[in-house]
């Protein structure tokens, strides 16, 4: 038996349940084709852009802890309308869904990006959780009615499948996933990163130059199958499980808590045979599926819940 | 990978000013540090900010780093005094391979001449034949020949106005040498229209070419697409920053790179 790993999310049919999560490896079009011609990556979500370009923060912006990666790069990106440009170029001849994270501040950002970007990507995932950067990010993420404003902004501006990537760094995210269902986002992408911070002994200082970063990895990885557990049962949308994920049980463990699929970062960074990472998780997904008698990935999401 | 988030504590021992932009820190370090000839380390001052660099020598304790003031962090590290600290981490990325059978030619243009030096210690002690050229626009320009002199170095100058040695540029110099030379292995650090020169050079002759980029590296990790080369997705902080030159010969190599917010700009040097 070779079971299915197709899924599908809000309208994407995507060949494995396996993403490339944003802020790896999508910030360029050669990364993002050499990514897509891996058979195991299911789609790409670019690199958060914002509506004018960020240099980002001063080194060190990551910090590399082993068991995760602490980052505060303060979103640099060259703007949208650069970023269209590249985007254009690597969207011709893809063969998987280019999913474009946008980072908007307000409104009227987020409709003149969606717009403008519309033609070069398959479906957007709306960034209201970046732990580290002023007036975007979780400053908006926390605040319900920007929220509400600005997903209503970008499902009114396409029609293409608008995910919501929220943060674990509010106490009440489920009504923030609720606000961005209620506003129009077809999926819900859990989780962004944890805040968290480190410092060196020797210097005596903290290590990033924002002091405070966001934490993704392994580290990570109970805090996501927590939220997408709990998130699973009180929306009605699809959750897209992201953090931590290293290997195919980790994979496995986010749909059986209710993830129809599965974004991939830190772990491309950690792992020493790169981009096979991929492959190592499918097909690790795959022989899983076997042995229980699956026929197919979807047979298992949220299977964890009693109800089932 | 070795990377690590543990940074190794240097002392600056002495500062030696190269030239008005270039200076040579000459650091102690509180362990010895392994790093192979043409890796880098990412240097760390506190509200500074960090930046990749290539040691100019490694041995033992002792680590130099020669720096261009060409931002606010290169600025400062190469202002430091005696007594003052850098934090160091790494080694990251791919060094040069030294085993390739044959001869080596080296060719460092501006700080490359420093960059090189590991590469160059570690060949003489190996006993492989090994040419040393090393140039500037002129005699002021010069960096680390000092220093050279006092490691007992073999190398040749060359400089644009004919102040010092060959009058010419370095890749002028290299086809003038490798005419009247043979070698099987061809190093270079330096400007990057000037390496283009060197490795297009090469595939004309078959020469083996390792050429050495420099971009910016923010995450170190090969995950943030800040040091990518297009359109071959190579990133020069995992992938290099030592490339064969043949093959990245028509990519962004010598023609662009990204800056602070990833927009691609063009290489004028």
């Amino acid at each position: 038996m070779h079971p299915n790993i197709e899924v599908e999310v809000a309208g994407l049919v995507l060949r494995s349940p396996l993403m490339v999560a944003s802020g790896v490896l999508g910030s360029s079009g050669s990364l993002i084709r050499l990514v897509s011609t891996n058979p195991y990556v299911g789609a790409v979500v670019t690199k958060t852009v914002t509506y004018r370009p960020r240099t980002g923060f001063e080194n060190p912006t990551v910090v590399d802890l082993g068991y995760g990666l602490l980052n505060a790069m303060g979103l640099p990106n060259p703007g949208y309308s650069n970023y269209r440009v590249e985007l254009e170029s690597v969207r011709r001849g893809l063969e998987i869904p280019l999913i474009v994270s946008i980072g908007p501040s307000d409104e009227n950002e987020a409709e003149e990006m969606v717009k403008e970007l519309d033609n070069v990507s398959d479906g957007f995932e709306v960034n209201l959780s970046c732990p580290h950067v002023e007036n975007l990010g979780i400053e908006v993420g926390a605040d319900a009615s920007r929220v509400r404003g600005i997903v209503k902004a970008v499902r009114g501006s396409t029609g293409k499948p608008v995910l919501v990537k929220i943060s674990p760094n509010v106490t009440d995210f489920v009504t923030n996933a609720r606000t961005a269902v209620e506003a129009g986002a077809d999926a819900i992408t859990a989780i962004n990163t944890v805040r968290g911070m480190a410092i060196d002994v020797n210097a005596m200082r903290p290590i990033l130059s924002n002091i405070y970063g966001g934490l993704s990895g392994k580290a990570v990885h109970p805090v996501a199958v927590r939220i997408v557990f709990e998130l699973y049962e009180k929306i009605k949308k699809p959750v897209v499980g992201c953090g931590g994920v290293y290997d195919w049980r980790g994979a496995v463990e986010l749909i059986l808590a209710g993830a129809t699929a599965v974004q991939v970062g830190s772990a491309i960074a950690h792992s020493q045979s790169g981009l096979k990472v991929f492959n190592e998780i499918g097909e690790g997904v795959r022989r899983y599926l076997s042995l229980k008698g699956f026929s197919s990935v979807k047979q298992i999401v949220g299977l964890a819940h009693l109800e089932h | 990978m070795n990377a690590s988030h543990y940074y190794l504590e240097a002392n600056v021992a002495s500062n030696i000013s190269e030239t008005g932009r270039v200076n040579t820190l000459v650091l102690k370090l509180s362990e010895e540090l392994k790093i192979a000839p043409g890796q880098f380390l990412m240097v760390w001052r506190p509200g500074d900010g960090e930046i990749p660099i290539t040691p100019s020598l490694a041995e033992g304790e002792t680590l130099c780093l020669t720096i261009e003031k060409v931002g606010f962090t290169s600025s400062r590290l190469a202002s430091l005094k005696p007594g003052e600290k850098v934090f160091l981490r790494g080694p990251y990325g791919n060094g040069f391979n030294l085993s390739l059978p044959g001869r080596y030619l080296l060719v460092g243009g501006g700080t490359g001449a420093a960059s090189l030096t590991p590469a160059y210690l570690s060949l003489v002690r190996k006993g492989v034949e090994t040419l040393f050229l090393v140039g500037a626009r002129n005699r002021e320009s010069l960096v680390y020949v000092q220093r050279l002199r006092e490691l007992g170095a073999r190398f040749q100058v060359a400089t644009d106005d004919g102040s010092e040695g060959f009058k010419g540029t370095l890749p002028e110099f290299f086809v003038e040498v490798a005419s009247r030379n043979r070698f099987e292995n061809v190093l270079t650090i330096g400007p990057e229209r000037m390496m283009v020169k060197i490795a297009e050079k090469c595939v004309e002759h078959g020469v083996s070419c390792q050429v050495s980029l420099v971009r910016i590296v923010k995450c170190g990790l090969g995950v943030c697409g800040s040091c990518v080369l297009d359109p071959l997705g190579l990133r020069v902080c995992v992938d290099g920053p030592v490339f064969n030159g043949e093959k990245i010969l028509g990519s962004d190599f010598g023609r662009f790179m990204r800056d602070e917010a990833g927009r691609r700009i063009e290489i004028v040097q």
